[in-house]
């Protein structure tokens, strides 16, 4: 009875606890009867948004960038809540930059400044900390090659004391000091290692020197070698510059990194707009608006040609090239909003809850929304939707290394057989779109629409017959030959004792595949690619393995030991993974992620001028070759991609809702978005 | 003791010094054992049939029964074909549609469609106007007269999936409440009889096994094989023959250990193993079998909460058609989408709790002194 | 007895050597390791920079070599550094989330174990009827509840259709912005004053048992009881310490309502049936018997005789339950976002964070061996009728 009495006063108790907070409950109810009323108040100004095309090109924005420029006058000066569906792991911007290179870090870390940036939404590489509106060229500089920055003055850190040449230059001093760190380090800021003879004709070996200050406003980067469009200034002009005033004397402490990466970063000085506040571990994260930002009212003009316009303090600077086509973005920067809080959902159906009722504006995720959850998000009719392209592909890779893989015969005929367009709009209910080119259409500026699927466009029954003589050309065999029968609508008689070129039979070949529980979509393909090699004779089965499972096999172990497996990517902008994934230089077998084993000299010679590429166009040019090559050669059939869906609260207005890879890519605009 | 008048409680009829006696593994000794076990089938089941909840339970596992035999009959007699009713590969080509009306604002997301859902569903025209209409095909679809549960955003049949799920648990369920049995009884058995380092060797492990944590243990383990349905049954049954159940059938088998007619057995130069297997595990077998139920309700929960969290890999199961509804964001919308969640969920909960239900149905039967007056 | 112990406490060291050693390789021969799940999926990370974190995280050594490394750690109290949340140790991330999970589930367990109690006696006392039967069929329907989807049932109707909880998450961050404490020394206020209230209550009803007089242990009983609750509100309310913390431990249990209330009703049918079985077969003894020959009220037979003796399985199986409370949450914590031991166990087993995972892991084996000590203890010391000595 003693047990049971004190289990009766431990209820209470909690009881009690709950009771006497109930009068400090009101504080969140009030909150929370605040944020209704504030959804419902901009209402009438939300029902002409239906009408506005995707653009958003609004006058009455375009014609108050002058009052802008005074941030006290702001008067809507709120907070923009946003869901984030896993804790941050660290407040350190390096640490983030390595070990810690989540997305969720990201998402809440300010970000560095660098010299130049990727300007949204269409990936314009613009001047951030640099002056010269496009990036100056590398010049032979002795035995080596250096490009010389002019940057801007005026652009200062978050506690007020400017950037100079000096924070650049320590913060590769402090990479070289750590021998290059990890994670991001090494191919945003690559070292130069000429003095070590074993590893001379190594890619690592090659990257930057030295960066010195010639002045507060100049500085120097040398280079070890002649740097394309890759390195320079594609990871070393977008490479994070870190304040030496606040990281210098953690970095003089110790000669161990991971004493910086330790080290606390909140608050720590950055060039953004905003500083990070506050951080309850598990539960939310807050940035908080500065009151002076560097870049604070000034207007930023984009244009689908991926030219921007730029006028900050009077003058206008035109970046990209000359402005053309439509304007696709006109914003002034912000911040208009006093601080970003940010709310850690475990589970995405309890953050969807919360969405619709407005407990939060918008959910981060690189993933969006599930499709499913359409009916929901149109039920709400507080949320705005934004549905972009993502930069990412889910493909099929054969081990080209073994037969029957390695013959192309076999490689066509069986993707002759993938119908995508009847998986992605039928079996996946329009929830996908097929894609066949090794950069998604969502990346405009590099995608090759030429490229085509082989047997795209045919019927089941096309598709069989074409299959069969893609085998035949190619030298392949049957015992039985497979053929259409229209009268069942299936492949009767199906393929049987199907041999190579050479005679050879085909040894049971595994398709692994994520199973249902990872990965419904791409489980489902893989039984409907079972059956369509079953129908032409190839012995494939299809395995659900884990993630883990496949990573493990395809890119650690033995690269023999697996047949042909179903994964996904998630791209950067700049498409080098093209030739990353094929050259045979990065066989993985070698710790690289040409998995397929593909080894083509035509494909490396062009790899090789790739990275010696100077300009877009050229890069562009190689990057359209390299894809057609591969859609000849299939390597990978790429099969599908989703499509990102976000949904929003609408009394949130983004300058641009349409952007690669959606708002989430952009962390949400923060700097930008206004709240009202 | 007035429990007394009930039923002996030990020892039963078959462990007479008499059987004991007999004992040695002979043909005779099966048919004896055989009958006294029909005869205690009998008794026991009129006792089992005056608690009302375990009954309640048999009728829940009956009916589950019933269901997981349906596809095979549905299959053989044409009335289901493959390429459209298979829990796995099964598409419904032509799903039904519904009308929806373009609007300048939802009302009714279920019939009206906006500028947001034309965003949204890359099928929809964009080409729209106010006032017009579209036809748009539903994946998932509700129940109608083809598909009695309705379909899945995969165009598969719910009431397929939830049948070939009924036939997934009971196997799941048999499977780790055999080996519970088998190892909990054994385990208990030899700990009870020879103790000393023997027992604390086995009770130390049972220890072990119960300590770690049972879901983290199995998403270890399935990270590290691919898991099919039976091995995760065989890892479930070892976890629960091995841990708890052990433990409590060892101190049965220690009660039994003590009654005469082991003695009797050992003076009349019966063997540790012929004492294990015919005096000490017979005797304990009735316990076990109620843990065998309460195995089979925990595995059926684990199995789905593992599915649920998508990390192990089955074809169909009722935890995978949960999962799938919550990796397509449909978990939460159960007054539009029920029929993806209720029918899973339910059955879930009902076949597990009728396992339930009869465990403790037969508890009366193993321990009589819960017995009615 | 005290040869008992020691040979019980051997045991358990070296069953605590096999259990870390074992979880330590399986984790170890998970497929892959944490460094290439990581980057595999980054194209943009050369393989030299996968190379350098293997380096780092001493993954580049031969397996036996980083085994010793770690139990030489580990028993000097270095349980090394999380590989996820790099370079943070161990100790502190799990010095983040024992004690959020440490309040949300004892309390959830004491929750249910109390109503499972009065639940059981009660049908106990009333087997046979109609009331008997829907309790038990009602008790184990929930007890088998899907809980995933039955916590989000539970969300959706008190959360988005009354709007009377909130709908995840431990706090309100609005409310916590700025707030002057961290989160977890509100956890662990919450925890001690709760846990300090609870001793006194628990000890004010002890000498109310302990007292002869109905009166006198009336009024202990109730005036012990409202002594302690004052003395708990003066502290919330009256002490600056108490005010200054009042509106987040207010706000924590207002979060911890939800949680606490699934957990409950899934749980409450298991500890309800076994106070019911405990309890009939605690009515046949003789002393009950006696009891009720000598004429007592059945309440008091049941309260003060019946109740009391049925009470030993319930408590063991109590404290078996606190030695698990801290893994028994990783759907819970998920679906409330309530991040504690179970997310750290699920996460940092997928993403195979070996020290991390076996940090967890070591931290529930060491409750689970002192919950089945204690368990050992009490039994030796309560009931006379095992004998220590002869039980393995």
């Amino acid at each position: 009875m003693g047990l049971r009495t004190k289990l009766l006063c431990l209820l209470a108790v909690f009881a009690l606890v709950a009771a006497a907070c109930a009068e400090d409950e009101e504080t969140p109810e009030t909150t929370a009867a605040s944020a209704t009323e504030t959804t419902a108040a901009p209402a009438p100004a939300t029902t002409a948004a239906p009408d506005e095309p995707e653009e958003m090109d609004e006058p009455e924005e375009m014609d108050e960038p002058e009052e802008m420029d005074e941030p006290e006058e702001m008067p809507m000066a709120a907070t923009y809540r946003l869901g984030i569906f896993s804790a941050p792991t660290t407040d350190n911007p390096w640490a983030a930059l390595d070990t810690e290179s989540e997305i969720w870090n990201q998402y809440v870390i300010p970000g560095q400044i660098s010299l130049y940036a990727y300007q949204g939404p269409t990936y314009t590489v613009v001047p951030s900390l640099a002056s010269d509106p496009s990036p100056p060229q590398v010049e032979a500089d002795g035995d080596a090659y250096s490009v010389t920055v002019n940057l801007r003055s005026g652009v200062t850190w978050s506690d007020g004391s400017p950037i100079t040449a000096n924070d650049a230059v320590f913060t590769f001093n402090t990479i070289e000091k750590y021998n290059g760190l990890g994670g991001n380090f090494p191919s945003i800021w690559p070292l130069a290692r000429d003095d070590d003879p074993a590893t001379e004709d190594d890619e690592s070996s090659q990257g930057v020197s030295s960066v010195e200050a010639l002045d507060d406003l100049t500085v120097k980067i040398t280079f070890n070698f002649e740097p394309g469009l890759a390195i320079w200034p594609l990871s070393v002009g977008l490479a994070s510059i870190f304040q030496e005033a606040f990281w210098g004397p953690i970095v003089d402490a110790s000669d161990d990194f991971e004493t910086l990466y330790a080290a606390s970063g909140l608050g720590a000085p950055n060039a953004s707009g905003f500083d990070s506040a506050e951080w309850e571990p598990g539960a939310f994260w807050r940035n908080v608006a500065l009151d002076s930002y560097w870049d604070s009212g000034s207007r930023y003009t984009v244009y689908s040609s991926g030219a921007v316009e730029y006028t900050s303090g009077g003058t206008t600077e035109n970046w990209g090239g000359d402005p053309g086509g439509d304007v696709v973005a006109d914003y002034t920067e912000g911040p208009f909003i006093s601080e970003s809080l940010y709310s850690i959902y475990t589970d995405q159906n309890a953050a969807v809850l919360a969405l619709t009722e407005g407990e939060v504006d918008f959910l981060l995720n690189p993933l969006g929304l599930q499709a499913g959850l359409r009916n929901e998000i149109l039920a709400a009719p507080n949320l705005e939707v934004a549905v972009n392209d993502q930069n990412g592909m889910r493909y099929l890779a054969y081990n080209t290394r073994k037969f029957p893989m390695n013959d192309l015969g076999f490689r066509r005929a069986l993707a002759c057989m993938i119908d995508k367009d009847f998986v992605a709009n039928t079996v996946l209910g329009g929830t996908a779109y097929s894609i066949n080119s090794m950069v998604p259409p969502g990346n405009a500026y590099w995608y090759n629409p030429d490229i085509t699927a082989p047997c795209a466009g045919q019927s089941t029954q096309e598709r069989v017959a074409s299959a069969v003589q893609i085998f035949k050309d190619a030298g392949w065999t049957w015992d039985v030959e497979p053929a259409w029968d229209e009268g069942n609508r299936d492949v009767i008689p199906k393929g049987e004792g199907l041999r190579g070129p050479g005679g050879e039979t085909i040894p049971d070949l595994t398709l692994l595949a994520p199973g249902p529980g990872y990965d419904p979509m791409r489980a489902t393909y893989s039984l409907f690619i079972e059956e369509w090699a079953t129908d032409l004779g190839i012995p494939l089965s299809a395995e659900p393995t884990g993630f883990s499972v496949i990573v493990d096999k395809v890119f650690v172990g033995d690269p023999l030991l697996w047949d042909i497996y179903i994964l996904g990517w998630g791209l950067t902008p700049f498409p080098d993974h093209v030739f990353d994934f094929f050259r045979s230089s990065n066989d993985s077998a070698l710790g690289g992620f040409n998995t397929p084993g593909y080894s083509n000299p035509a494909f490396d010679a062009l790899a090789d001028e790739f990275d010696r590429a100077k300009t877009l166009a050229e890069a562009r040019d190689l990057i359209h070759q390299a894809d057609a090559i591969l859609a000849e050669d299939l390597p990978y059939v790429t099969l599908f991609n989703t499509p990102l869906i976000e949904a929003y609260s609408n009394h949130l207005t983004f300058p641009f809702t349409t952007i690669l890879d959606g708002l989430q890519s952009a962390g949400a605009l923060t700097a930008v978005v206004t709240i009202g | 003791m007035v429990e007394m008048t009930n039923l002996p409680e030990d020892p039963r009829p078959e462990d007479s010094p008499v059987s004991a006696a007999i004992g040695g593994g002979g043909e005779s000794w099966w048919k004896i054992r055989l009958a006294l076990m029909r005869r205690s089938f009998r008794d026991n089941w009129k006792i089992f049939r005056r608690n009302k909840v375990g009954v309640f339970g048999l009728v829940i596992i009956a009916f589950w029964g019933i269901m997981a035999v349906m596809p095979t009959v549905f299959f053989a007699t044409g009335f289901w074909t493959p390429a459209v009713y298979d829990p796995v590969t099964g598409l419904e080509l032509d799903p039904p549609t519904r009308t929806m009306t373009m609007v300048e604002r939802i009302t009714d997301p279920n019939t009206e469609i906006d500028r947001r859902a034309v965003l949204l569903d890359g099928r929809i025209p964009d080409t729209l106007q106010i006032g017009d209409t579209f036809e748009l095909p539903l994946q998932p679809a509700p129940p109608d007269g083809r598909h009695w549960l309705g379909t899945d955003p995969l165009g598969r049949d719910i009431l397929s999936q939830l049948m070939h799920g009924a036939r997934a648990s009971f196997f799941l369920g048999i499977v780790a409440a055999v080996v519970t049995v088998v190892i909990g009884t054994t385990i208990g058995s030899v700990a009870a009889y020879f103790g000393g380092m023997v027992d604390s060797f086995l009770m130390r492990l049972a220890d072990l096994l119960i300590m770690i944590p049972g879901v983290a243990l199995l998403i270890v383990i399935g990270a590290v094989f691919t898991y099919q349905l039976w091995h995760l049954a065989v890892v479930i049954g070892v976890l629960s023959g091995f841990g708890g159940t052990a433990i409590v059938l060892k101190s049965q088998a220690l009660a039994v250990k003590v009654k005469p007619f082991i003695d009797a057995a050992r003076v009349a130069g019966g063997s540790a193993r012929h004492i294990i297997f015919y005096h000490l595990i017979p005797n304990v077998m009735p316990l076990s079998v109620l843990y065998m139920m309460f195995t089979v309700t925990g595995a059926i929960q684990s199995e789905a909460v593992l599915s649920f969290l998508g990390i192990f890999n089955t074809d169909t199961s009722w935890g995978l058609m949960m999962n799938l509804a919550r990796t397509q964001g449909y978990l939460l919308q159960v007054a539009d989408f029920w029929w993806l969640t209720v029918p899973a969920g339910l059955a879930v909960t009902l076949l597990s709790g009728a396992f339930f239900l009869v465990g403790r149905g037969m508890d009366e039967i193993v321990n009589p002194r819960l017995r009615r007056r | 007895m005290i040869r008992y112990l020691t040979r019980r406490l051997v045991q358990m060291v070296l069953l605590f050597l096999v259990f870390l050693t074992v979880t330590w390789f399986l984790l170890y021969i998970l497929p892959g390791d944490s460094v290439a799940l990581k980057y595999a999926g980054n194209p943009n990370i050369p393989p030299e920079a996968r190379e350098v974190a293997l380096e780092r995280l001493g993954l580049d050594k031969p397996v036996l070599i980083q085994f010793r490394d770690y139990m030489f750690n580990f028993f000097q109290g270095d349980l090394g550094v999380s590989f996820n949340q790099y370079p943070r140790p161990v100790v502190d991330i799990i010095g983040e989330r024992l004690p959020r999970t440490l309040v949300l589930f004892l309390t959830a367990l004491v929750t249910y174990y109390w109503a499972g109690f009065v639940a059981g006696k009660f049908l106990a006392w009333r087997r046979g009827n109609r009331g008997e039967m829907a309790v038990t069929i009602g008790g184990v329907g929930l007890y088998s509840m899907f809980l995933p989807f039955f916590a989000f049932m539970l969300i959706w109707f008190f959360s988005v259709q009354l709007g009377w909880l909130p709908i995840s998450k431990f706090l309100d961050p609005e409310q916590w912005r700025d707030a002057p404490f961290a989160a977890n020394e509100v956890f662990m206020r919450l925890f001690w004053v709760t846990l300090l209230t609870a001793i006194a209550m628990f000890m004010a009803s002890l000498a109310a048992h302990r007292t002869r007089g109905r009166m006198l242990e009336r009024i202990l009983r109730w005036g012990g009881g409202a002594l302690v609750i004052a003395a708990f509100l003066f502290y919330w309310f009256g002490t600056e310490a108490g005010q200054g913390m009042r509106i987040y431990a207010g706000d924590i249990a207002f979060h911890m309502i939800l949680p606490v209330l699934t957990l409950t009703l899934i749980n409450f049918a298991g500890v309800m049936l076994l106070t019911r079985s405990s309890m009939l077969e605690t009515l046949r003894e003789d002393f009950i018997l006696t009891a009720r020959a000598k004429g007592l009220p059945e309440g008091m037979i049941r309260d003060r005789h019946a109740a009391r003796t049925a009470l030993l399985p319930v408590a063991t199986s109590l404290v078996l339950a606190v030695a698990t409370v801290i893994d028994g949450g990783v759907i819970t914590e998920a679906v409330f976002s309530w991040p504690g031991m179970g997310e750290i166990l699920i996460s940092s087993v997928l993403s195979e964070d070996i020290p991390l995972a076996v940090g967890a892991f070591a931290f529930i084996g060491v409750l689970a061996l002192i919950g089945h000590f204690v368990v050992d203890v009490l039994y030796g010391l309560l009931d006379p009728r095992i004998r220590v000595t002869e039980h393995g």
